[in-house]
């Protein structure tokens, strides 16, 4: 293989674009390898530890491109010419399209609007980390809510801004926020849900789809969705942003119902959070993972996402909550039956991070120790999930809503090895147009390899029938594939658990 | 740059008009909706240290 490495100077693109090149030049024959970045120091530090030769970019700043490709000598000059003249080629189009854009500055984008006679009031953020407190912040004084999809802000970045925040009255949901709902408006990766008068308060983008698709399954709608970042609820951001979505939800009228989501916060700011709740006049459900379910006068707690679909559904209804593990008990007895495990453990396959995490928390329940981002856990014989929406699998490379190809590739390595393999899907506004497909071409190619010791594919899939990728087309694709689909998460796991303890072994 | 006076909640004006700074496709996707959406070309400073860029955000307020 040879490393190629081209600088194109003076020239930015954005994330998904550099992420969509380099997957691109990735799936071409005698490509082994293939990233481009901008040149900033984090990004050159990748390419040196991917074995890239640093003399061949270490002119390259953080306003020019790095392309690097590991490629057959036969191939590899071509490849790379397609990639730089599928970039500025698209530049050029973009360029001339009729969608133009005359803005360098946030300040001239708002000196224009307001020309126009119209209030911006919402920004929408996804820049490299350490450039975007300065915007955000610009934004907010300007009154601007935030919308921070990026990462890897400064946990500093992230007090500052939500205490600027506080103090004006506006959302700054996130960093690192992946969805949110304004009013009927879907910000990021959403899905089509119905207007309705549920309010949600999300620490995590998957666990807000998850929970907005259920309540929209179950006839539901929701008044607004308001995503806060994974970190809100530690010691140092101290819930600000949870605590101001709450006062707003509460003081909404559309809203008659809150559903708080959430990781364990940190224990201080589960006191400051039961003591804010005291003063919420609004029914409120707090899902929070892993922690006991609890009723007080002011919330009903709960442990997984599923329950708290079915607390807030049996709220709503006026009727007593279910407590069944299975929707449907006599089909989960039946899929039971007739399904073969095989001899390995678990392996969980994830693009969304809050469902992996309440897969882990319903498997070690029901199974021991499961271990959790451990790539080799599988291999020593040990039930194994991995969330590869996780930083240590983005590094350069589209999310896996995005692109689910890396997680097809790993159904067929890992596969050989699991007992049985629990998946999810997730549909929406910016995720992959059919996600099934590659699972269903992964597991087409397992079982050519494996035949009858094929380990059962337990998955859900979080969306509306509604959403472009259709929730019932995608579940009949898995069906058709062989897969046991539930209807969320948490019954998936549950299911993938019997399998292994109840199951017919091979 | 002044300050602006405390807004509305955004709760019960909905969005107006977004400010899209980065990723295209949030933008795309909000303009699907029928929302007014005006993008930034934002680029990284050039060789330029961090504490300037956050004076250069100063000196815009």
């Amino acid at each position: 293989m040879d490393q190629l490495v081209r600088v194109i100077p003076d020239t930015y693109f954005d994330s998904v674009v550099l992420m969509g090149a380099a997957a691109k030049a990735k799936a071409r024959d005698g490509v082994s390898e293939a990233a481009a970045f901008m040149g900033t120091t984090a990004n050159k530090a990748l390419l040196v530890t991917a074995g890239f030769p640093e003399d061949s970019f270490t002119t390259a700043g953080a306003g020019d491109v790095i392309l690097a490709l590991m490629v057959t000598p036969e191939v590899g000059e071509a490849v790379m010419a397609d990639v730089v003249d599928g970039l500025l080629g698209a530049s050029r189009a973009s360029d001339e399209g009729e969608r133009t854009i005359e803005h360098r500055s946030l300040t001239g984008a708002l000196r224009t609007i307001a020309r126009h006679g119209e209030t911006a009031d919402l920004a929408v953020i996804s820049l490299p980390g350490q450039y975007v407190e300065t915007q955000a912040m610009l934004a907010l004084k300007r009154g601007l809510n935030t919308f921070i999809f990026s990462d890897n802000v400064p946990l500093d970045s992230e007090v500052r801004l939500k205490e600027e925040a506080v103090r004006r009255g506006l959302l700054c949901m996130g960093p690192d926020c992946g969805t949110a709902w304004i009013g009927g408006l879907g910000i990021g990766f959403t899905n089509e849900v119905p207007r309705g008068s549920i309010g949600i308060i999300s620490a995590a983008g998957t666990g807000l789809q998850a929970v907005a698709c259920g309540l929209a399954n179950g006839g539901e709608g929701i008044s607004h969705g308001i995503g806060v970042g994974g970190r809100d609820l530690s010691r140092e951001v101290g819930a600000r942003m949870t605590l101001l979505a709450l006062t707003m939800l509460d003081a909404d009228p559309l809203t008659e119902a809150i559903v708080i989501v959430s990781k364990p916060p940190a224990p201080e700011t589960l006191v400051v959070l039961e003591e804010a709740l005291t003063r919420i006049r609004k029914p409120v459900v707090v899902a929070c993972l892993g922690a006991a379910e609890r009723v007080t006068d002011h919330a009903t707690w709960v442990s997984t996402l599923s329950d708290a679909v079915e607390v807030t559904l049996a709220m709503r209804q006026g009727r007593e909550r279910s407590t069944a593990t299975f929707g449907n008990p006599a089909a989960v007895d039946a899929a039971l039956a007739s399904t073969v495990v095989g001899k390995g453990p678990l392996l969980g396959l994830f693009t969304g991070g809050t469902l992996a995490h309440e897969a882990e928390l319903i498997l070690a329940d029901a199974l021991g120790p499961v271990s959790y981002g451990d790539e080799d856990a599988l291999a020593r014989g040990e039930h194994a999930i991995l969330d590869l929406g996780d930083d240590q699998y983005t590094q350069g490379r589209p999310h896996p809503m995005i692109d689910p190809q890396p997680r097809a590739d790993r159904i067929v390595e890992m596969g050989t090895s699991a007992g049985v393999i629990l998946l999810d899907l997730v549909l929406g506004r910016n995720s992959h147009p059919d996600p099934s497909a590659p699972v269903v071409e992964a597991i087409a190619t397992l079982r050519a390899r494996l035949g009858e010791a094929t380990p059962p594919i337990v998955a859900s899939v979080t969306g509306t029938p509604q959403d472009a990728q259709s929730r019932p087309r995608q579940e009949a694709a898995l069906v058709d594939a062989g897969c046991v689909v539930l209807p969320d998460n948490a019954q998936a796991a549950r299911f993938a658990a019997r399998l292994l303890t109840e199951g017919n072994a091979r | 740059m002044k300050d602006q006076p405390t807004a509305p909640s955004i709760l019960s004006t909905s969005v107006q008009h977004v400010v899209s700074l980065g990723v295209d496709m949030f933008a795309d996707e909000l303009e699907q909706q029928g929302a007014s959406v005006t993008r930034v070309a934002w680029r990284p400073p050039v060789e330029i240290a961090e504490n300037a860029y956050r004076l250069l955000g100063a000196l815009e307020d």
